[in-house]
């Protein structure tokens, strides 16, 4: 009889064990943006050619290899990158007759003539880069270099004749 | 309730006892109890990190290091503690770390890489707080009805490889035992 009693004595005693006990969830969130590089004005002096070194006739369109400049887009300390998007200039910066080219900005500019940019370090070869243009580029390493080159075109309209040529435009680096 | 329903039965299971014994013997009344800590209010925990560059993390792949930029105060508040001396708050588990283990885990899909949340306790939070690794217990002393328990969240960059751009997110339970 004892024993009996004492059974649910124990059975009480367990009871109170149970610790007490609540939880929470915390949630954190946030975001890594993408890095960026340093880059660096580019100017450039492309060599005087002579008019005569253009097609000589109105309609006639060329560019003129003794006026090949190339030049780089030169991306450096780019930690956190792995690739950008070059936008090149925009649409305003075209030549009007020859949309694919740079237009001549120059005041009493030569005539005729546009600034033809290609994606490539020998302008023989290599592809237009059009004004507004945007070019899509993965990087490896920190730095990154965009090989370029210009020369001077003429576009159809007229003949080509003495002036100045010069062309601007921005460069827009999007990184990712 | 059901301690008492328990204690309820013992009862009289002891009675029916008694009442078998013969008349001159004494019954011996036995009764035990506890009170039980008593519990605090307390409220969930969601904060935003402020974005960050890339760049802003060790640039090289076996290096480890954080962001200051991200730096982000929260508290676990607890209130309506009656009764409560103390509590022990367990920090999620060791399935919320990293693949270094006193970093919390970025569980965001497509997270930046090589990211996680470093957790520091204490007053002095994230520039002087104590590292709060996924699953480590916390043994907090309470002298009054509501308690903060001070926490700062940062960015690290974990070892392997570079960080670059994407989401972070992590989540954690927090085991809150009283006494």
């Amino acid at each position: 009889m004892n024993l009996l009693n004492c059974l649910p004595l124990l059975a009480l005693c367990a009871c109170p064990l149970a610790a007490a006990q609540s939880t929470v969830r915390v949630d954190l969130n946030g975001s890594i943006q993408a890095g960026t590089c340093t880059t660096a004005a580019v100017t450039k002096t492309m060599p005087a050619v002579k008019a005569s070194a253009f097609p000589q006739t109105a309609a006639g369109k060329a560019g003129v290899a003794a006026s090949y400049t190339p030049f780089d887009v030169a991306l450096t300390g780019c930690s956190g990158v792995t690739g950008a998007n070059f936008v090149f200039g925009a649409a305003a910066d075209a030549e009007p007759q020859q949309t694919d080219s740079f237009r001549n900005k120059a005041t009493n500019g030569a005539p005729f003539t546009a600034i033809w940019v290609r994606e490539t370090a020998a302008c023989s070869t290599g592809a237009t880069v059009r004004p507004g243009a945007t070019l899509s580029k993965t990087f490896a390493t920190a730095t990154y270099t965009l090989p370029m080159c210009a020369q001077y075109y003429k576009f159809a309209g007229g003949l080509v004749s003495m002036g100045p040529l010069t062309t601007t435009f921005t460069v827009t680096v999007t990184y990712r | 309730m059901s301690t008492h329903l328990l204690s309820l039965l013992a009862l009289v299971g002891m009675l029916a006892c008694g009442a078998d014994a013969a008349a001159q013997n004494s019954a011996r009344v036995d009764l035990n109890g506890s009170i039980d800590a008593g519990t605090c209010s307390v409220a969930a925990v969601s904060k935003t990190i402020p974005a960050v560059g890339a760049n802003v993390f060790p640039q090289v792949a076996g290096n480890t290091g954080s962001a200051p930029a991200s730096y982000t105060d929260f508290e676990i508040a607890l209130t309506g503690c009656s009764g409560v001396t103390g509590a022990t708050f367990q920090m999620g588990a060791v399935a919320d770390a990293s693949t270094q283990a006193n970093v919390f885990r970025n569980k965001a899909t497509n997270g930046a890489p090589f990211t996680g949340y470093w957790i520091k306790e204490g007053t002095g939070r994230c520039t002087a707080g104590a590292t709060v690794a996924p699953g480590a217990s916390i043994t907090k002393n309470f002298t009054t009805a509501t308690y903060q328990l001070y926490l700062c969240a940062q960015y690290v960059k974990i070892a392997g490889g570079l960080v670059t751009m994407g989401p972070l997110s992590t989540n954690f339970t927090v085991t809150i035992t009283y006494r």
